[in-house]
């Protein structure tokens, strides 16, 4: 089994996906919830899922936290029917227009600004109110983070 | 294991739980496969989820959850598809 300079190896991150993944979906079930934290640590699961599939590709870490490229790197693709590709592709398009690894450093206000700024909280043409554009975001994420985080693991487990 | 996994059949009735060991145990994880999670979002599901397990779990036996994830038999059956 591989491990990375860090010392984990491919199942500490697999574990560690469906524990941040965990974390996220507790985050938005505290009272009250927080969004800005459930917003970062579902990106942060979603990476560690990519690690994981890097790690036993046996490739290099160059994606930084591009994660297309961690996708790309870890081969999360392979062996997935073209429905299957376009439905993985589509959240992780929807991870990487919400997410960035700077995520852990906003405050309340400044993901909000960045929601306003990217027009994540446009969705067909039409705007959530905009009080509520962290909540809808970190909702999003933590959708897509845990969707794909079901796929990772279940494909992993009978691979 | 078993009373996690009978607690998961007895709130969320027609389902299967798939759990494992996880590594290091005595942690647990898996997946809760049922058809009524048709239409519900994964945070819905989620908030289902834990609902239960906060509701009748002591904090020390939450802790031991790694993940619960959570999927409709046909979207099980949609994943595990090849090429």
């Amino acid at each position: 089994m591989r491990s990375t300079e860090s010392g984990f190896n491919e199942l500490v991150y697999l574990a560690a996906a469906q524990e941040r993944v965990t974390e996220a979906n507790l985050l938005l079930l505290a009272e009250p919830p927080q969004h800005v934290m459930a917003s970062y640590v579902s990106g942060v699961a979603v990476e560690c899922l990519f690690h994981a599939y890097r790690i036993r590709a046996g490739t290099d870490d160059t994606a930084k936290h591009d994660l297309r490229l961690h996708a790309e790197l870890g081969s999360f693709y392979d062996g997935m029917t073209r429905r299957q590709r376009e439905a993985v592709a589509a959240l992780i398009s929807e991870i990487v227009s919400r997410w960035q690894n700077n995520h852990r450093y906003r405050s309340w206000e400044a993901l909000r600004e960045f929601v306003l700024k990217h027009k994540l909280h446009v969705t067909q043409g039409r705007s959530t109110t905009r009080e509520d554009v962290v909540q809808y975001n970190s909702e999003q994420l933590v959708n897509a983070a845990t969707e794909i985080i079901s796929i990772g693991v279940l494909r992993w487990d009978n691979s | 294991m078993k009373q996690l996994q009978d607690l998961l059949k007895e709130n969320f009735p027609g389902s299967e739980p798939h759990l494992q060991q996880a590594t290091p145990a005595p942690r647990i994880g898996g997946f809760l496969i049922w058809p009524d999670f048709e239409g519900k979002s994964q945070r819905e599901r989620q908030s289902q989820v834990w609902n239960v397990l906060r509701n009748t779990l002591g904090v020390e036996d939450q802790q031991r959850i790694t993940a619960i994830l959570t999927l409709t038999p046909h979207e099980e059956q949609a994943i595990l598809e090849n090429e």
